[in-house]
């Protein structure tokens, strides 16, 4: 009687730890993606940055938060509360070429990696911390309108013209 | 003298009772625009900037802008007008950018926006703070934006076509007068030589 006992609460303290550690942690994460930049650069005065994202796991579960490196500072990712699964991570950068055309990677980190990073100190702890998983922003840069103005081939077009006919005109008047 | 003592007494009673909590922080919340101009039917950015000001951290961020831009009036093209966050640390900043579209022009009004936090993690009272508000805005309809900023190629090669009759016709007349005059000295040339 009493060997079936223990027998059993250690199978029970077993799976209840199976079940502990299995449901917390996502695993292998997927991101859906989607990057905004400004796009008109005369519009607006900053240059503004957005990326949204889905995370999906393996295990099916929702990570509860996730925070991200931007420029080595971590900074709390924003979540929809209209659409659960949905998170944000904005930026606005004042001037035109920190948020030019190209790629950046941000680094995402969940609850536990971002407690070990929070208890790293020297560099070397920092770096070896795994992130969550990384995600990129893909700048389209902003544009300031055409190099040219259409004005300035208006004119070099019918300067051109009246060009041509002064210089017949003066072979008729001489 | 009991009369002074007590209102001494009083004074330093009600300095200790009306300072602040040391230990509770308080966030700032920003509501601003990034644009230059608001045009119909081009985005139109709204930064809100978060700033924790004070020793400790907050948690439980929700900020709801849902009622400043109704969605007969604004199309959502990115972000989301209703986002929270888990945590803000002490002295740290947070910013969240949501794009719109206007649907109309003219004068619009915005209000603030509503932003609840708990200023503890055990303690859920919930704390209520606005943001600033940037007020009436004018919003202009998209021609007069392109009056100022739009290439004008199309209206440059309208212009080209209806110019180019002034253009055309005189060249026309003088390009056939010249080729019969030219072919006149050719053949007097010609009539001369053979002679």
């Amino acid at each position: 009687m009493f060997r079936l006992l223990s027998m059993l609460s250690t199978i029970l303290a077993f799976l209840t730890l199976i079940i502990l550690t299995a449901g917390q942690n996502c695993e292998s994460p997927q991101f859906k993606v989607t990057t905004y930049s400004t796009q008109d650069a005369r519009l607006t005065t900053e240059s503004a940055a957005q990326l949204e994202f889905t995370v999906k796991c393996k295990n099916g579960k929702q990570p509860s938060n996730l925070y991200a490196d931007i420029n080595g500072q971590i900074i709390p990712c924003a979540q929809s509360v209209s659409s659960p699964g949905k998170y944000y991570i904005s930026g606005s950068a004042a001037t035109p070429k920190q948020l030019a055309r190209g790629r950046i990677s941000v680094k995402l980190y969940d609850d536990d990696s971002y407690s070990a990073l929070r208890k790293a100190r020297a560099d070397d702890a920092v770096k070896a911390v795994k992130p969550f998983g990384e995600v990129e922003l893909i700048c389209s840069g902003a544009s300031y309108g055409p190099w040219l103005p259409s004005e300035f081939f208006a004119v070099i077009v019918f300067g051109a013209i009246w060009w041509i006919a002064y210089r017949e005109r003066s072979k008729i008047l001489v | 003298m009991f009369f002074e003592r007590s209102v001494v007494f009083l004074a330093i009673l009600s300095v200790a009772l009306g300072q602040t909590d040391d230990e509770e922080s308080f966030l700032f919340v920003t509501k601003q625009t990034i644009n230059r101009f608001l045009v119909q039917n081009k985005e139109f950015t709204i930064k809100y900037g978060l700033y924790n000001s004070g020793p400790t951290t907050v948690y439980n961020i929700h900020l709801n802008d849902a009622h400043s831009f109704p969605a007969d009036q604004y199309e959502l093209l990115v972000g989301t007008l209703s986002a929270k966050w888990e945590r803000l640390n002490a002295g740290t900043n947070l910013t969240h950018i949501v794009v719109l579209k206007p649907k109309q022009s003219g004068i619009s009004n915005s209000t603030y926006a509503i932003v609840t936090y708990q200023k503890s993690e055990k303690n859920t009272d919930v704390q209520k703070t606005y943001s600033s508000e940037f007020g009436d805005v004018y919003i202009m309809t998209s021609r007069e934006y392109d009056r100022r900023f739009s290439s004008h190629i199309i209206d440059w090669l309208l212009f080209t076509a209806m110019a180019s009759p002034c253009i055309v016709f005189p060249f026309f007349l003088w390009f056939k007068s010249k080729s019969k005059y030219e072919a006149l000295v050719t053949k007097e040339k010609s009539s001369k030589k053979a002679q």
